[in-house]
Order: structure tokens, then C-alpha cells, then sequence
């Protein structure tokens, strides 16, 4: 009996295992010609033509907001942002970009058959899984081979497969951190092993070439805007509480968003803000419940600071009858479908799977040899009733809201 | 027969051994890069507050209780120390100071759950929630940044020899002495009698309330080295890290041997299932399963070893009546 359980232990152990996708992507035949073909047109000897094989590929999609020579102050970027926490360090000198959803320029080809390890601190929800495939997509333009880690928002394991990469000599690292200060580990073992790094979001700790981050000071003033020109054109006198729905600890994009949303209401002084943490949508669904009933008629707006925070505020109101404005930030399919319906004014979304573009577009650069810049902000985009219906559609692939609100979750 | 037997037996006793020989094996044909020595010294870093959470562990179960606040007694430590560091107080005070902060959260547990006569899993499920939110509360949910790198070094990132890395090697420290604890002291020795019989103890003169409690405060010390280790992994007091620390640690116990009934365990059973939980973290990670995979995984070997524990038991019952 014993010896059976064992070696069904065995067999258990090999389906588990024969389960695993393994996730890795080989360069295509096609790619790698076209790389080394491109190698070999190269002529390295004289120094315009140095300058122009390491000529950005995709500077004609940059819009600069620095001028390359220096590295991104990121440090500097929190600070005026109100927040404190942050100490790293960006390589890179080529400037600070916004960059577009839809680029113009392609991913760039790979020199040689570079080996990028990509981790994210979950890739199994809606957005981590748009992330990894959109990653496993470019980098198979790019010739590239691609290892894949799904942290699990757990840091020590990110940092432990960081730290594998870094044996088996991968070339270069996408890192989404779970934990924005404690990436750091993964960061050091990095900049130790001289391997290049690009990070999706902004760490607080520790050295990275490269940033991919939204704009979240701006994101907190669009989503704004979207409240003050409904309460105007409403005819309010801009009296009353504003709710502000957040997580129950410090998260950097939190931060900067919630500065960016109380700014833009620097003109109104007789608007009270209230916070509102949690984590989950049924945390923030009892919390803005309670604050219907504490504030009544004296609430004239409510902040989702995030997506479930929107989720659950949403769900509140409606199960309590609340004719409240909201405002929001994030493309949930969720919310893009109650801005259809008039339950929500509008949020300031970015896409989802634009960031996997710049992150490859960045690490291959830098492995080509090109001076990256420091910081690519992608678009912001505030969607409203108005323009919902495009903006789903760019958001996710062309499948329509109204494929989504049949119940249809994905484009066939 | 008496071969088969014999094989039987033998298979059953050194499981833990068999499954990590299986799946260092297996991960070892899938990558091979999997025994290069630095993966594996590395996975041994990761894993070692975990197994130092798992000793601690060893006890409680062997004693039929368990302990649900280990991570949340970590994360505490983690964001105190951190706490005292940034606001200039020496280092040795503020080990110090968490050292005897953690032992009388573990005291804490063990005193409500004796004195009050509470079920431990009750007591320890809402002392996970209550530690924790004083984590949050007092860090207002920030991250506190650790500069200290005579700390950070000592506890996480640093190496002895230019190879072994630090936390392996206080991990094996601390398996010294709670092996020498649990197999060579009155203490452990009354563990296991209490675990096995309570009132059997009681009657042979065991105080058991003094131990039970005296167990407690024992994971809450080993719960604050854990939770130097984790805050030194990460460079800072994190005051939501350490959520699947209990489970991990019981997992860990449990796959090594030890019984959640009580009255039966062993330290070095504990390192053995910490390493298989190692070895599957380690390897999957290498493999680039995804999270579903992971635990999926996880979750068959842990019931598939507890089936194989059941088996020596019933196996041992069986013998012991036919005697």
C-alpha cells in the first residue's frame, strides 16, 4: 500500500509538472535572420555610424518631457509629489517620454539571442494576464527568448527567481515588483551580476536602468476634472464632503494620485475630503456604505482611487439608490461598462498591455546598445460616456462593449 | 512477503527523505541548473525563516496546538525594529527591544489560550488579526526603510566565506539548538507527553500549563528571528509580509512527520519538509509555473505525505496489535 502512495506520489508530481507551460518563448527562425542580418549590415568603425546603429528605434513615438543627458530624477518626481519614501536610483540618460498606446515604430530586433527573464507579481487576474501575453508577444518580434515568473504578490519568491535568472545568465530583466521597497534584494543582486534592468512601475529602493510608470499625479487630475466639470455644470457651489476611496496602507501610486486629485480642487477650500481604506471591493462597499449614511446630502462626490476601491463604492451606492457622482481610475471592463450606464462619470484609464511594449521595447534597446531613456510615462486617457464605446474596444482587443455586456468576455 | 514488508517499511519511514530525493530529481531533468550550488544556497536563504518558524512549530504541534499569528508576529517585529532604527535608538537596544517584544506576544498566546481555557486555533486566529493591525496602525501602512547594513547583512544579505549566505547559516544554528531542546531536554521530553496523553501527563506530574505557555513564548523568539530575516531580505519593516508564514511553517512540520494530533515529531522531519517546500518553490519558480500551478502543486504533495503519514500510523497500530 505504502509503496503504491508513493509512486502515485511520483505520478502526481510528473502530471503537476507536465502542467507547467514552462512559459518560455523561442526566437522565430524569421527574427533571428532578420537580427543578424541587421548585425551584419552594422559598420561600427566610424563614429556617425556608431551613432546611428545606436540610434533609438523608436524615438519618433517619444514626446520628450526631459531632454536626454540626464537620469531621471525619481526622487525628485516623488518629492514633488508629496511623497518621501522613495531612494532609487535610474541609470539611464535618454530622457524622460510620454509615449503613445498605439505606437508608430515597431519593437525593436534583438543583436543577438538575448535571454530576458520577465517577473510580475501575478499574471492570473485580467491585467497581469493582458501583461504577460502582450510581454510573450514582443518578445517573440523581438528575438528574443523570454523566462516568465509569477510572483504571486510575494516578494521573497520574485526576489528568489531574480536570483536563478541571474545564475543561469539571463541577459536582461523586466521586473513589476510586488513590493516596492523590497524588490530592492532583486535589484541589488542585479546591479551585482552588471545584468540590465527595466521595471514596470516605479520601485522605492535599489538601482533600475529604466521605469515604465503612468503618470499618476496626472491620472489623479483627470480623474478630478471629470467631477468638477459635472458638479459645475450641475450648478453645485462646490460645498460638501468629497470621498476619497483608498488602500489601507502606503502604496506609491496611491500617493501620487490622491495629491494629484486634491490639487486640482485647490480652488474649491469649502470641500471637505474623506478617506475611505481598504483593500478588497467588499471592504470599500461597507466603507462608503457608512459614509452615505454619516454625511447624506452634504456628500457631493466620490473618488475610486483603483478598481476595486471603484468596484465596491459602486456597488454601494447602487444597492443604497445614491445618485452620487463618481469618478474613477482604471479600465476595468467593470467600470468601463457602468460609465455606459451612467452609473459612473468617468475614469482616467491607461492600457493595460502598452507597458508590455515599452518594457521589451526598453530592455532590447538598452542590450542593442542604445542610451534608453530614464522614464517612459504611457498615455492617460479620461473616459467618459462620450467615448467609452472606442475606448473599450482599444482597451481590449476589439472586442465591443456591447459584445462584453451580452456576456462575452474575450474576442473570438 | 518479509522483502516486501521490509521495502514497505523502509519507504514509508524515510519518506520525507524519498520525496526530496524525488524531486530534486525531477527538477534537476527539467533544469538542470537546478543543483548549481548557488540556486541552491539561495533557495536555502529563502527558505530560512521559514524553517526557523517550523521548529518552533515542531513543538506546538507535538504538544496538539498550533500557533496561527507567526507571520503576523514577524511582520511586527520587522516594522518595531525598523521603527526604532528610524528614530536614531542603537541597534543592540532595538534587537533587544524586539526580542522581548516577540517572546511576550508568544507568551500572550499561550497564557489567554491556557488560562482562559481557549482553543489556541481560536486564540492565535484573532491574535494574527490583532498583531497585524497594530503593524498597520503603527507604520500608518508604510513600508519602513531598514539602513542599517550591519543589520541587513547580518540577518539577510550578507555571506560567511564569500559563499554561504547568512540566514542558512543561523537557520542551522537554530536547528541545533531546538533539536538539542527537543530531543535532549526535560522540555521536550514533557512535549511529547503532554501532546500524547494530557492527563496522562498531568497525572505523572507534568506541569503542563508552564509548558504550554513556556512553548508559546518559544515560537514567539523564534517568530522575531524569522522576522529579522524577512525585514532583511527586504531591506525594510514590512507590516504586511509574512501572511503565509503559519501555514508554511505547520506545512513544513507536517510533511516532515510531525503529528497535528501531537505526541509525535522530529526536528530533523521539520528541516525535511521545509526543504521539500523549498525544493517545490525553488523549482517551480524555475520552471515559470504560474500561481494556480504553484499551488496546486503544493497542495498535492502536502496531502499526499500526510496519506503516507497516516499509513505508518495505521501500519504502527497494526504491528503494535498483532504484538
Amino acid at each position: 500500500m505504502k509503496k503504491y502512495l508513493a509512486m502515485l506520489l511520483v505520478v502526481a508530481l510528473m502530471l503537476s509538472l507536465a502542467a507547467c507551460s514552462g512559459n518560455t518563448t523561442a526566437p522565430t527562425e524569421t527574427a533571428s535572420t532578420e537580427a543578424s542580418a541587421s548585425t551584419e549590415t552594422a559598420a561600427p568603425s566610424v563614429a556617425s555610424e556608431s551613432a546611428v546603429e545606436n540610434a533609438d528605434p523608436n524615438a519618433a513615438d517619444y514626446t520628450y518631457v526631459q531632454k536626454a543627458g540626464a537620469p531621471f530624477d525619481l526622487i525628485g518626481y516623488y518629492a514633488n509629489a508629496d511623497f518621501s519614501e522613495c531612494e532609487t536610483i535610474v541609470r539611464s540618460t535618454g530622457g524622460v517620454v510620454s509615449v503613445p498606446d498605439d505606437p508608430k515604430t515597431s519593437i525593436p530586433k534583438a543583436k543577438e539571442k538575448y535571454t530576458i527573464g520577465f517577473s510580475c507579481y501575478y499574471t492570473v487576474d485580467e491585467v497581469g494576464a493582458m501583461i504577460l501575453d502582450n510581454m510573450k508577444k514582443y518578445a517573440e518580434e523581438a528575438g528574443v527568448e523570454l523566462l516568465v515568473n509569477d510572483a504571486n504578490y510575494d516578494q521573497n519568491a520574485q526576489n528568489q527567481a531574480v536570483e536563478q535568472w541571474v545564475t543561469q545568465g539571463v541577459d536582461g530583466v523586466i521586473i513589476a515588483p510586488c513590493d516596492f521597497t523590497g524588490v530592492q534584494g532583486a535589484l541589488d543582486s542585479l546591479k551585482k551580476a552588471n545584468i540590465p534592468v527595466v521595471t514596470l512601475n516605479a520601485p522605492l529602493a535599489g538601482e533600475t536602468d529604466s521605469v515604465v510608470m503612468g503618470e499618476c499625479v496626472e491620472q489623479g487630475s483627470l480623474a478630478a476634472q471629470i467631477l468638477i466639470d459635472k458638479l459645475k455644470a450641475s450648478g453645485s457651489d462646490m460645498k460638501g464632503v468629497i470621498t476619497i476611496s483608498t488602500l489601507n496602507f502606503v502604496h506609491p501610486n496611491a500617493a501620487t494620485r490622491e495629491k494629484g486629485f486634491r490639487d486640482a480642487f485647490k480652488d474649491y477650500p469649502d470641500i471637505e475630503f474623506v478617506n475611505l481604506t481598504g483593500v478588497s471591493p467588499e471592504d470599500h462597499y461597507a466603507q462608503f456604505e457608512g459614509a452615505l449614511a454619516s454625511h447624506g446630502d452634504n456628500l457631493i462626490g466620490a473618488f475610486g482611487l483603483y478598481s476595486s476601491a471603484t468596484i465596491g463604492l459602486l456597488n454601494a451606492a447602487k444597492a443604497n439608490k445614491s445618485n452620487v457622482p463618481i469618478t474613477s481610475i482604471d479600465n476595468d471592463k467593470v467600470i468601463l461598462e457602468a460609465i455606459n450606464n451612467g452609473e459612473i462619470l468617468g475614469s482616467c484609464c491607461y492600457s493595460s498591455t502598452t507597458p508590455a511594449f515599452w518594457c521589451m521595447s526598453a530592455i532590447v534597446n538598452k542590450l542593442n546598445g542604445v542610451d534608453i531613456p530614464g522614464a517612459y510615462f504611457y498615455q492617460n486617457v479620461n473616459v467618459t460616456k462620450d467615448n467609452v464605446e472606442e475606448m473599450f474596444e482599444h482597451y481590449y482587443n476589439g472586442l465591443t462593449l456591447a459584445e462584453y455586456s451580452s456576456g462575452q468576455t474575450e474576442k473570438k | 512477503m518479509q522483502a516486501r514488508k521490509n521495502v514497505g517499511q523502509i519507504l514509508i519511514k524515510y519518506r520525507t527523505i524519498l520525496i526530496l530525493v524525488v524531486l530534486t530529481a525531477v527538477f534537476t531533468i527539467l533544469k538542470p541548473i537546478f543543483v548549481d550550488p548557488t540556486n541552491l544556497l539561495n533557495m536555502m536563504k529563502r527558505m530560512s525563516y521559514v524553517a526557523i518558524a517550523a521548529y518552533a512549530m515542531t513543538f506546538l504541534l507535538t504538544l496538539g496546538v498550533f500557533d496561527l499569528s507567526s507571520g503576523s508576529m514577524a511582520a511586527m517585529v520587522g516594522v518595531t525594529l525598523a521603527f526604532m532604527l528610524s528614530k536614531g535608538i542603537p541597534l543592540g537596544i532595538a534587537l533587544a527591544g524586539a526580542v522581548v517584544l516577540s517572546i511576550l506576544l508568544g507568551f500572550l498566546n499561550g497564557f489567554i489560550s491556557v488560562k482562559g481555557k481557549i482553543n489556541a486555533f481560536l486564540v492565535t486566529l484573532a491574535t494574527m488579526n490583532i498583531y497585524r493591525g497594530i503593524a498597520l496602525t503603527v507604520t500608518s501602512g508604510r513600508t519602513v526603510s531598514i539602513k542599517i547594513k550591519g543589520f541587513t547583512d547580518f540577518f539577510g544579505n550578507g555571506t560567511v566565506f564569500n559563499t554561504i549566505p547568512t540566514p542558512v547559516i543561523i537557520m542551522a544554528v537554530f536547528f541545533i539548538a531546538c533539536w538539542f531542546l527537543y530531543r535532549r531536554t526535560k522540555f521536550g521530553f514533557y512535549c511529547k507527553c503532554i501532546g500524547g496523553n494530557l492527563e496522562a501527563a498531568k497525572v505523572a506530574g507534568i506541569k503542563s500549563d508552564k509548558i504550554i505557555i513556556s512553548a508559546f513564548a518559544l515560537n514567539g523568539l523564534l517568530c522575531c528571528f524569522a522576522g529579522f530575516i524577512l525585514a532583511s531580505l527586504m531591506n525594510a519593516g514590512v507590516p504586511d509580509i509574512g501572511s503565509d508564514l503559519s501555514m508554511d511553517a505547520i506545512s513544513a512540520a507536517v510533511l516532515g512527520g510531525t503529528a497535528i494530533a501531537g505526541g509525535i515529531g522530529t526536528m530533523w522531519g521539520t528541516v525535511g519538509g521545509t526543504f521539500i517546500m523549498g525544493i517545490l518553490n525553488a523549482g517551480l519558480s524555475l520552471l515559470g509555473a504560474q500561481s494556480p500551478t504553484q499551488i496546486l502543486v503544493k497542495g498535492i504533495v502536502i496531502i499526499l505525505a500526510v496519506l503516507m503519514d497516516n499509513a505508518l500510523k495505521n501500519r504502527t497500530m497494526v504491528t503494535s496489535k498483532s504484538n
